[in-house]
């Protein structure tokens, strides 16, 4: 998309003014960084209903310690299911799940497993929900299977995941990893739309 | 159900052994041009030679938009040709080079912890941008690596315009004599000679499309790239400065942008490479000439890069360029030769054979049968716990409790209520809700438990986080059914009302401890209302008490802790089970709130103190820990619960929050009080006062080697006789009656009365209404606690 002249003209002005590029660099830098600049300009644009009691979750839900930059809020939710995964796989998948998010930037996993190893996706900083483990299980009223398939629904619903990967018991397969790469060339589509 | 304290997640565990490897690149891995590049050179070029790399991305500075790892550096990641390391796992390499000082400066507490022999920045910049912008301090990076690595580093200028600016600032005797020049794989852009492309000289030139890259005025524009038309003029990476210097780009030139095509093959369309960027900025390197010298392409230049790449190019100011250009064109043979002393140039001093060659003389030959990666997490001595299931909620009759803590910043919300689950059996069935990312470790203890992800966890806004608390909370109290809900924490959630609505046959309890800091967290006190019962755990050092809770109803028991002093191993016992030394005096550094802050200078500072004195140092690694910063100098500890092993020690530098302070107080260990003064609430600084005021224990704000070193000897010879004190000030346990406070709830809301569990003919207890009452002046011999009041009414 071409700018009439005007402002064409307006924008070379401007880029010539001495400390135009110091100024763009902090003033760039500090909106990017403001909590509040990013609350307002999703309030405006995004037409979101908020949530009385709380500001916009922007940064919901977290996509770890690995990435950094702009737009990593708005990167698709992927959720990870480690359900039925030993626990001494937790640690490799996980490892290899931030291994293909940092190459690609194009995907924030949540993670969803029935074994207590929060210390594997706390090391990335990844979110995830620990559920009872099966062998735990006591409760008579409800079984384990409608208790984990009614909290999978919650978690998809409350972290609006866009997609769903489940991680076998042998670990992570090429599926697994065809469908993570996925994201990447989604994103790009998606931008390359925006852009015409 | 049965809780056994003395279950242990492990011991204290060797050293991990380290991964190796011969090359260590610690850069952003997410530039898009000639840095990014110059690593992909470079781990082909070490790969060729047999050497070994591995790679650490850094978030820097200098990429403000997400983006993944470069493209060349992710294919060779995936092709197996370097490793891409995450995680906090320790490392060990030969040479760490660390590239783009800015991204150092910023970045460097992103490394995991290392073990390198040589530590290498190499500065492709110069500190200073065109504007004047300081992009990095070499003094800066200089010492941060120093202080980090422990190791001083090299400074490797990739070129002579970079070491010019650097040094005048770095140590000379510690900049690299000779250039760490980029390298390029000549024989992959070498291009077949060929005639000219055109019926007129086809120049081009290869760059991002930022200002700095092209000339600053209109004259030299049209100078070194002419819109005539007598020459073709060929762009890749775009020429927007130029629309912007011009008003519009040349009609006569072919501009493509960035990616449009491989350079390689862009440079096969160029007769000559001509490029000139704004005499204001200094082009480090110039990645793009190289290529075109590789690829035999003759290269026009500024005269200042006749430095680096020698008789490589040709050299003119912009009004010559034209003279140059049309001279070789005129003369194929003098055209031939300067592009085949080019090319030669390039593969001698840029290839692939010089970079191995500088990096054998500065680490030796590849190493042979490095062992593969091993992950420090994986190899920690795995958990000596006999696993426990706790017996079925729904057998019998016996009151049901659900412990809820909130997420805290260490263990102490799990320890009391563990304190609590332990005594509350075997008369009530324990069940844990908690928000802490350590809840596991109470089945290892014996008793059930959920976890739910508090709002700091999953980066929620709190607003939205309490709709998934309400969610949560009474889904599972609709599952658990439990007669009481405790909530151990100082800040009760909002949504405990909506819950106490929805499920109006629960009692609620407050566990608050007290010691709050003066005129902090006021408003919460008033949340009191919310709950059948407000239970205060005492406080050894309660008598300096000046927060908000100090005045306020509440139950209030002994100091609780989860083991009593009888739970104590003996010396041998304990240091057997800890994996420890049986011999010689034993320190243990206990300064973790989890991971609230960053504790490692006091840790280092301790360390060294003990060492002056000949005691072992013993480091614990918090349950909530969130990453690991394994030292190989000192013996790890990984126990829950802990105390019991603190007779394996003769002296515990500790932190001084509520549940560590009165596990040392009431076990009698000589202890080094050091507060963390960065919690949120918690008065550790008056506790920790209150203990050395009444010679207790000694305390410092901040640990040195100086201030520490005479207070840990005097622990050593009279530590002992100076706890005992504290000891005898000790009014006992009072996790036992609390747990008959929360029973007499649970009673109340049953309306019947819960048998003793000492037996069928014990006494019944009951509680009325709310079993709040203010602080009174009850007397304990020799204790300096202003009241200990017997916590619930008894009758019979």
């Amino acid at each position: 998309m071409s700018r009439p002249p005007l402002l064409q003209s307006a924008v070379r002005k401007v880029r010539r003014v001495p400390g135009y590029r110091k100024i763009r660099r902090n003033v760039l830098k500090r909106l990017r960084n403001s909590d509040t600049a990013r609350d307002i300009v999703t309030r405006v644009f995004s037409g979101e209903r908020v949530r009385s009691g709380g500001r916009t979750p922007q940064r919901f839900p977290s996509a770890g310690d690995l990435l950094d930059g702009v737009g990593i809020d708005t990167l698709p939710v992927v959720l990870i299911s480690l359900l039925d995964v030993p626990e001494e796989r937790i640690m490799p998948a996980v490892r290899e799940i931030a291994r293909t998010q940092l190459l690609s930037a194009a995907f924030r996993p949540v993670f969803v497993m029935d074994r207590p190893r929060l210390d594997t996706t706390r090391a990335f900083g990844y979110a995830a929900e620990l559920l009872i483990e099966p062998e735990r299980w006591t409760f008579e009223d409800q079984s384990w299977q409608e208790y984990a398939t009614n909290r999978l629904g919650d978690i998809i619903a409350r972290y609006q995941a866009t997609m769903s990967v489940t991680i076998s018991p042998e670990g992570v397969t090429d599926g697994v990893r065809i469908a993570l790469g996925s994201m990447a060339a989604t994103r790009k589509l998606s931008r390359s739309r925006e852009g015409s | 159900m049965s809780a056994q304290p003395s279950a242990e997640r492990g011991a204290a565990s060797p050293p991990p052994s380290p991964v190796d490897f011969d090359v260590l690149i610690a850069s952003d891995l997410r530039f898009p041009g000639g840095t990014s590049h110059s690593i992909g050179e470079e781990i082909q070029a070490q790969q060729r030679a047999g050497y070994r790399t591995a790679l650490v991305h850094l978030n820097g500075p200098l990429i403000q938009k997400l983006r993944g790892v470069n493209p060349l550096i992710r294919r060779l990641i995936n092709q197996g040709t370097a490793e891409l390391l995450i995680g906090p796992e320790r490392v060990r390499a030969k040479v760490l080079v660390l590239r783009h000082p800015a991204v150092v400066q910023h970045a460097l507490d992103q490394l995991p912890p290392l073990e390198v022999e040589h530590v290498l920045v190499v500065a492709n910049a110069g500190p200073l941008d065109i504007d004047g912008h300081q992009h990095y301090d070499t003094g800066a990076v200089d010492a941060a690596v120093r202080e980090q690595l422990g190791v001083e580093p090299m400074w490797a200028p990739i070129g002579p315009l970079v070491r010019a600016k650097i040094a005048p600032t770095v140590p000379a005797e510690r900049l690299l004599g000779e250039d760490w020049v980029n390298i390029i794989d000549v024989d992959a852009w070498a291009l077949p000679h060929r005639n000219w492309r055109a019926d007129r000289p086809v120049i081009g030139r290869h760059s991002r499309s930022s200002p700095q890259k092209w000339p600053a005025d209109a004259a030299t524009i049209r100078q070194v790239y002419p819109e005539d038309g007598s020459w073709h003029v060929r762009v890749l990476g775009g020429a927007k400065p130029v629309e912007d210097v011009l008003g519009q780009i040349p009609e006569t030139w072919q501009v493509q942008p960035f990616g449009a095509i491989s350079p390689r093959e862009f440079l096969s369309e160029l007769d000559f490479f001509v490029y000139y960027h704004d005499p204001r900025w200094v082009e480090a390197f110039g990645r793009t000439i190289l290529e075109a010298l590789a690829a035999g392409v003759v290269a026009v230049l500024p005269p200042h890069f006749e430095v680096l790449f020698g008789p490589a190019a040709r050299y003119t100011e912009p009004e010559n360029v034209r003279e140059v250009v049309n001279a070789l064109y005129a003369d194929r043979d003098a055209y031939v030769e300067q592009s085949r002393i080019g090319s030669a140039h390039a593969r001698e001093r840029f290839g692939y054979e010089a970079h191995q060659q500088r990096l054998t003389a500065l680490i030796g030959p590849p190493s042979d049968g490095a062992p593969t990666a091993q992950t420090v997490a994986e190899s920690v001595t795995p958990s000596r716990l006999k696993r426990t299931i706790p017996t079925p909620w729904h057998e019998g009759e016996r009151p049901k409790v659900l412990l809820m803590s909130s997420n805290g910043a260490g263990m102490g919300h799990l320890t009391r209520l563990l304190a609590y689950a332990r005594r509350l059996e075997p008369t009530a069935d324990a069940y844990f809700l908690s928000m802490s990312q350590a809840a596991p470790v109470v089945a290892r203890l014996g008793f059930g438990y959920e976890y739910l992800p508090s709002s700091g966890a999953l980066s929620m806004a709190p607003g939205m986080w309490q709709h998934m608390f309400v969610d949560r909370v009474s889904e599972c109290l609709t599952r658990v059914r439990p007669d009481v809900v405790v909530f151990d924490g100082t800040w009760p959630y909002n949504g405990i009302p909506a819950l106490r609505k929805e499920h109006p046959e629960i009692r609620w309890v407050w566990s608050r401890r007290g010691m709050w800091r003066k005129g902090a967290n006021t408003e919460q006190v008033a949340k009191a209302e919310w709950f059948d019962l407000v239970l205060e755990p005492g406080d050894f050092a309660i008598g300096v008490d000046e927060g908000a809770t100090r005045d306020a109803e509440a139950t209030r028991v002994p100091p609780v802790t989860l083991l009593d002093r009888d739970d104590l191993d003996t010396r041998d016992e304990a240091r057997e089970a800890l994996g420890l030394p049986a011999q010689g005096p034993l320190a243990l550094i206990s300064l973790g709130a989890g991971n609230i802050n960053d504790t490692a200078d006091d840790i280092g500072a301790a360390t060294a103190a003990l060492g002056e004195l000949g005691v072992g140092v013993c480091v614990t690694q918090p349950e909530i820990a969130a990453g690991s910063t394994q030292r190989t100098e000192v013996h790890l500890v990984r126990a829950y619960p802990l105390a019991r092993r603190y007779s394996a020690f003769d002296v515990v530098i500790s932190a001084a929050g509520y549940n560590s302070f009165q596990e040392l107080m009431r076990m009698g260990v000589p202890s080094l009080l050091v507060p963390n003064a960065m919690t949120a609430l918690d008065d550790q600084v008056a506790r920790a006062r209150y203990a050395a005021e009444h010679g207790w224990a000694h305390t410092l704000d901040k640990i040195s080697v100086e201030s520490a070193t005479p207070l840990l000897a005097d622990l050593l010879e009279r530590g002992t006789k100076m706890v005992r004190n504290a000891q005898h000030a000790d009014p006992g346990n009072g996790a036992a009656q609390a747990a008959e406070a929360i029973l007499g709830v649970v009673a109340q809301a049953r309306r019947y009365e819960i048998p003793d569990p000492a037996g069928p003919n014990g006494a019944v207890t009951s509680v009325g209404s709310n079993a709040r009452g203010g602080r009174t002046s009850g007397d304990v011999p020799d204790s300096p606690f202003p009241t200990t009041p017997t916590p619930t009414e008894t009758t019979s």
